[in-house]
């Protein structure tokens, strides 16, 4: 089997997972009884937390440990609508947004919210002209995702917080499910910072919301303090551990990690070019972890299937659920039917050989008969 | 004339074409439209073989499809496509 989805998915790191089975011996008792033993995982926690915040360079944040960056998106854009319900009801984001912050704004909108979708240009990147004729008084909030899931555009935040500079009441949220992990940002130019600790080859059931301090948002989940007022329930430690671990591992080499998915990125082009009807979709301002790609003789469905049948595993857009999977994001990027109807995406990770490449390569030359 | 319209809650364009169809619409009262989730009214939309993108819309007259509109449309192509019907 190869594996060419990391981007939906990565699979848990050996030692994070080991670590985590132990922990769970460990650190068993609720953080919050008053007794040593909640003590004591009441402090690994502290200690986990602070370790993710200086890691990503945040200090003057807090971290809300979710279930995942869906969670941690419905806890942004809802916590903060709630909140804000009397001050201001408009929202902007942009189109290629995922689902969970969608659905979020879908909800919002039914209930009396207005919502704005600010275009993207030419290169996939936020119309930042068009972002600051749609703030009005009433916007309260602009969410931006930090990176495109089906074709790795990184956007570019510093021109973003420099349109929100001139109106600080507005929020700045990002869904930076597939940035973290995978490239250097600064994090300090968004005031909400959604992730999920699967994406970096951390345990499924774990994510975070960070919030820059005195951000106040209602509870989506009501019960008791917990790690904090803004989300309730009895804290899972060995999770919240394992993300920090994660993330730690991830960091561990990152240049070189960098180098090297860059040496892939480049390997798989350059074979790509090679072959006929063949188009890559993501651009110069994706990162080199996503790879979309048309080929131009097969549906989606089509390929994803022939691949799947030969041991490789890609993904396809999943934009429009149960329905043939046609990538909007591809049609807005390119304005092509025909590439958006035949897009996949791969996306590798520093664990990618070129010898998965060559064996992606030489299954789709004999799907097309080459 | 009535519209049937499909929506999602995951679904980009729908939210995309939520101000526009204020705007068309709003001028003309004697629309009726019905809204329909992708999801939570399968059964009723079976009878209409969804299978492309969404949103859709589904102008029905005299209980006879006259016309289906699928995906994001511009306020102006919108509008066209709604003159040519009530002309």
């Amino acid at each position: 089997m190869i594996y060419l989805d990391y981007s939906a998915t990565t699979p848990v790191d050996e030692d994070v997972l080991e670590q985590f089975t132990k922990d769970n011996q460990d650190y068993y008792a609720n953080p919050n009884s008053l007794h040593n033993l909640g003590m004591i995982a009441n402090n690994e926690i502290n200690r986990a937390t602070k370790d993710i915040l200086e890691l990503l360079e945040l200090n003057d944040h807090e971290l809300i440990y979710t279930s995942g960056a869906s969670e941690s998106n419905n806890l942004a854009i809802k916590g903060l609508a709630f909140l804000k319900k009397n001050h201001g009801k408009h929202i902007i984001t942009s189109n290629f947004e995922h689902a969970s912050v969608v659905s979020c704004l879908n909800f919002l909108s039914k209930i009396g919210y207005f919502i704005d979708v600010v275009d993207s240009d030419d290169d996939g990147l936020v119309n930042l002209a068009e972002l600051e004729e749609l703030i009005t008084e009433d916007t309260f909030l602009v969410s931006i995702g930090a990176v495109n899931s089906e074709t790795g555009i990184v956007q570019d935040l510093k021109a973003i917080k420099k349109v929100l500079t001139k109106h600080p009441k507005i929020y700045f949220h990002s869904d930076m499910t597939q940035a973290i992990g995978k490239i250097k940002l600064d994090y300090n130019l968004v005031d909400l910072i959604s992730f999920s600790a699967h994406k970096f080859y951390g345990l499924k059931g774990i994510g975070g919301l960070i919030i820059r301090n005195k951000i106040k948002l209602v509870p989506l989940i009501h019960g008791g303090k917990s790690t904090t007022k803004h989300r309730s329930g009895t804290p899972a430690t060995p999770l919240m551990l394992s993300m920090r671990n994660a993330l730690v591992k991830m960091y561990d080499g990152f240049d070189e990690k960098l180098k090297h998915v860059k040496e892939i990125h480049d390997y798989l082009i350059k074979e790509l070019n090679k072959l006929p009807r063949t188009v890559v979709n993501s651009n110069g301002y994706s990162l080199n972890q996503i790879i979309n790609i048309s080929f131009l003789d097969y549906l989606s469905s089509i390929i994803h299937e022939k691949m799947s049948d030969n041991g490789i595993c890609i993904s396809t857009s999943t934009a429009c659920g149960s329905l043939n999977p046609v990538s909007l994001t591809v049609k807005r990027l390119t304005g092509s039917d025909e590439r958006s109807r035949t897009s996949v995406r791969v996306s590798i990770s520093h664990l990618t050989s070129k010898k998965e490449i060559d064996e992606f390569i030489s299954v789709y030359k004999e799907i097309a008969k080459l | 004339m009535k519209i049937i319209r499909v929506t999602a809650m995951w679904c980009m364009s729908c939210l995309v074409m939520k101000k526009t169809w204020g705007k068309v619409f709003g001028k003309y009262p004697d629309i009726i439209i019905e809204d329909y989730d992708f999801d939570d009214d399968e059964e009723f939309l079976s009878k209409y073989n969804l299978s492309e993108v969404l949103p859709v819309l589904i102008f029905i007259e005299n209980d006879t499809e006259v016309l289906r509109v699928l995906g994001e449309k511009s306020e102006k192509q919108l509008n066209k496509i709604i003159e040519d019907l009530v002309k």
